[in-house]
């Protein structure tokens, strides 16, 4: 009965925790690796103008939050001016607003990006932009060869060119931009001389080719994120629709841009800024690098596809509390690793957790100087507190005593690393206490009770216990998977139900009967 | 769960810590009767209701205050024990067998200053040694004189049987010799010797010390093998006795053979521990199993006695089943 609650325990906690991981994953793209050098940029937009005195109204366009960007964070630098932002067909953009507006003002736009995996059917249901014309349809290639027109007759050779040298959409587009680039080629300068004025530019001529082709394009005007600058130059680049989707690409070579670095502003020329009220005008954009950690980027994920995930995400804390819960949500696999070490191996420790309690002061050492601290705090205490056993002190007063002691030590410790410029000082400040006063304590006890071989048997076993736990307590990789996956700790909790069902024998119970086995084999 | 490496073991009837705690001190042992058997001063009260001899009670100091009655009870018994009434794995025990001006004579001679003396008194009180959290009360009793049987094999310190009863059935027993390594104490994990009893005859049947077989006596190179433990029936008769009145199904009782009381209980377990096996080289598993499938206990020590024989020597139980053994 006992048993077959537990098995249902194990199986609901086991399923529901790998389902709402596969969830995540497979549905939501939380990533299960961590991206250790993944980046986010910060870019600021600094608009000055003059007013005239009259009500100033200005509208500035900002990048996207739905495209291959999401827009963390942004704010505003404009005092006095009454701010809102709209989203409209040509996208997001500020309004900023003022009664009257005389002289010089600057106003500040910085907004923080990350750039977000989308290969989650962003674009979905939304459907296919229509392209201008489509010279592939017989019809329309006849029309443009009997209206004659030069201009008409240069297109339909660059077309035609390019789509005999091509042999699928991807190498049309690529010879279509190779001819585009080449402003000797005559029938280029004659596209020129005959198209609309903007076409003088590579890109503008490559939107306005592939449209004519019948592949739907547009212009980008953007910022490529690249280095850290204060003047990043506003580039125009050419987005065109490829196997469902738009592809950023270079104006000249068609060649597809590192989506993760192309920043998109406004679409087919709309203006930067526009607006009334306001003369000498000038826009400039700086771009910083910022190296963000994987937890918030995958926060703003969670705020992007699922709202509840987010809601119930440990992501969505403030961060220095966040800051606490990745070392708690590994407590529970310290947990795990104890109830292996003790129930399965056997391995002789003081106290239930101390290991683990070890490990976490570990972790704000690192291993080696953390071992050798613990041992010397611990002996320098265990000298005390034999000396104070001999003053006869009463229990109480003698554990305050001794972690008078140890505080007093982990002073000096830090004073002589400060003094000698060894760095352990400073993290030995979060080495918990009370855990090496317990230690001491319980350590002398076994020490007089059952003897120095006991004691230092069973502070090494708290030792070696220590390590496992301390390579799980500091490994990246965990971490990251329990702070955006805490529901697989569930299957922790499933395991550990399941060990405490464990009847079986220990590791070490194989070495204290190892006579009663080999008798029974003789 | 069985794990596959251990199949030695298995075979062995090994029982393991895991499997002792769940198998039999979590199924049988109700957590309420704990106290029955972790506090010494109620543990002989209910041994007396069960009419089991005792270590004499002379006294119980509960506070520090009182600690200067020890003075008094030592001029009036001269030799007694001092325990803490919690303790556990026998910490804190102190044996003295006289008075002197400046304090307690102890076991070796040495004189114990009334300071030290107050001294350890509030460490037991303070709950040192006792288990759980909190204070303790300390007993004062009579010091029991083991039987001169074992003047040849027990260093320093009182001899113990401890006997494994399962639903007041004895299954295993053992007897524990203090060596000079074991300070006196009789605990195996000290240094002290145990040795393998044979349930049915009270013959000792092998020694260990540490895990390793030994012959004789380390102290007294006196053999520990096929050594008669006086007074066998008696143990035999307040083990199971006591281990059906306590009420816990799986109990390790503590017996020490006296010169002139008898056997007398010396404490209860309701862990005890398995290293038994090691002594007896023999698994507990085999012992336990067919008393676990038991249907009914009978309610006669006697009939319970022949049960523990006829399971010793691996005899079916059949016959102890049935309209006969029940009435």
């Amino acid at each position: 009965m006992k048993r077959t609650q537990l098995l249902i325990i194990v199986c609901v906690l086991i399923a529901s925790a790998l389902g709402i991981f596969f969830y995540k994953v497979t549905q939501l793209g939380f990533p299960v690796i961590p991206d250790l050098d993944s980046d986010t940029w910060t870019i600021e937009s600094k608009v000055s103008f003059r007013g005239r005195g009259d009500p100033v109204t200005l509208r500035l366009a900002l990048p996207e939050s739905e495209g291959q960007f999401s827009v963390v964070d942004e704010s505003f630098i404009a005092s006095g001016f009454g701010i809102e932002t709209t989203t409209d067909e040509s996208g997001r953009r500020a309004i900023f607003e003022r009664r009257a507006q005389d002289g010089s003002a600057v106003l500040f736009y910085r907004a923080k990006l990350i750039s977000v995996d989308r290969r989650l059917g962003q674009e979905e249901g939304k459907p296919e932009p229509e392209a201008v014309s489509d010279y592939r349809r017989s019809e329309r290639r006849r029309a443009i060869q009997e209206n004659a027109t030069p201009l008409l007759v240069a297109l339909d050779s660059v077309l035609t060119e390019a789509l005999e040298k091509s042999a699928g959409e991807r190498s049309f587009i690529t010879q279509l931009a190779r001819i585009s680039a080449d402003e000797d080629d005559d029938r280029i300068t004659t596209i020129i001389e005959g198209g609309p004025p903007e076409i003088t530019n590579v890109a503008d001529r490559l939107v306005f080719l592939l449209n004519a082709a019948g592949t739907p394009a547009r212009l980008v005007q953007g910022i490529l994120l690249d280095t850290d600058t204060r003047q990043a130059p506003l580039e125009s680049w050419v987005e065109y629709w490829l196997k469902d989707e738009w592809v950023s690409a270079s104006p000249r070579s068609a060649e597809p841009l590192d989506v993760a670095r192309a920043l998109p502003i406004v679409y087919d020329r709309a203006p930067i800024v526009d607006g009334d009220g306001f003369r000498s005008l000038d826009v400039s954009w700086s771009v910083a690098r910022n190296f963000e950690s994987q937890l918030l980027r995958a926060m703003e994920r969670g705020k992007e596809f699922a709202p509840w995930v987010n809601a119930t995400s440990l992501l969505s804390l403030p961060i220095d509390l966040q800051l606490v819960f990745r070392v708690l949500l590994l407590i529970p696999l310290g947990a795990l690793v104890i109830v292996l070490l003790k129930q399965i191996i056997g391995m002789p420790a003081f106290g239930t957790f101390m290991p683990i309690l070890i490990a976490l002061a570990f972790r704000e050492t690192s291993l080696v100087t953390g071992m050798a601290l613990f041992v010397g705090i611990v002996s320098v205490g265990l000298f005390l507190r034999s000396y104070f056993n001999q003053l006869q002190l009463l229990l109480v007063p003698r554990l305050a005593a001794v972690l008078i002691i140890v505080t007093f030590l982990m002073m000096f410790i830090a004073l002589a690393g400060e003094a000698t410029g060894i760095q352990t000082g400073l993290s030995i400040s979060l080495f918990p206490l009370v855990i090496i006063t317990m230690t001491i304590e319980r350590m002398s006890l076994t020490w007089e009770e059952d003897g120095a071989k006991e004691a230092l048997k069973k502070a090494a076993g708290s030792l070696a216990g220590a390590v496992p736990g301390y390579f799980i307590l500091t490994n990246e990789y965990i971490e990251h998977v329990v702070i955006v996956f805490p529901e697989l700790l569930l299957i922790v909790l499933a395991i550990v139900l399941m060990l405490g069902r464990y009847t079986g024998y220990k590791l070490t119970e194989f070495f204290r009967f190892r006579v009663l086995a080999e008798g029974n084999k003789a | 769960m069985k794990f596959g490496p251990f199949t030695g073991l298995a075979k062995a009837g090994v029982l393991g810590i895991n499997s002792r705690n769940l198998d039999f001190i979590a199924s049988y042992n109700p957590r309420r009767l704990y106290p029955l058997v972790d506090d010494k001063i109620i543990t002989k009260e209910m041994a007396v209701d069960a009419g089991v001899t005792v270590p004499e009670l002379f006294g119980v100091i509960r506070y520090s205050g009182e600690a200067h009655l020890i003075e008094e009870l030592a001029k009036k018994h001269k030799s007694f024990v001092v325990k803490p009434s919690r303790g556990s794995g026998g910490g804190g025990i102190m044996v003295f067998n006289g008075v002197a001006k400046s304090g307690l004579r102890r076991m070796n001679g040495q004189i114990m200053p009334w300071g030290d003396v107050k001294y350890h008194l509030n460490n037991m009180l303070s709950g040192m040694f006792s288990m759980g959290d909190g204070s303790d009360q300390v007993m004062i009793e009579e010091r029991l004189v083991p039987h001169s049987a074992f003047s040849k094999l027990a260093f320093g310190g009182v001899p113990d049987v401890r006997v494994i009863v399962f639903r007041g059935v004895p299954i295993m027993a053992m007897l524990r010799l203090p060596t000079a390594e074991s300070d006196g104490k009789a605990n195996l994990h000290k240094g002290g010797v145990g040795a393998g009893i044979d349930l049915v005859t009270g013959l000792t049947t092998r020694g260990v010390q540490h895990n390793d077989a030994v012959d004789i006596h380390p102290d007294y190179e006196t053999p520990v093998r096929d050594f008669q433990v006086p007074g066998w029936p008696e143990i035999l008769e307040l083990s199971s006795r006591l281990g059906h009145h306590v009420g816990l199904g799986y109990v390790g009782v503590d017996i020490v053979i006296c010169e002139h009381k008898g056997p007398t209980l010396l404490e209860l377990n309701a862990r005890p521990g398995i290293a038994i096996q090691t002594a007896n080289l023999r698994g507990l598993w085999p012992l336990l199993e067919p008393i676990h499938n038991l249907p009914d206990v009978p309610e006669d020590v006697h009939e319970r006695i022949a049960i523990a024989k006829a399971n010793w020597r691996g005899e079916s139980l059949e016959p102890f089943v049935g309209p006969g053994a029940l009435a």
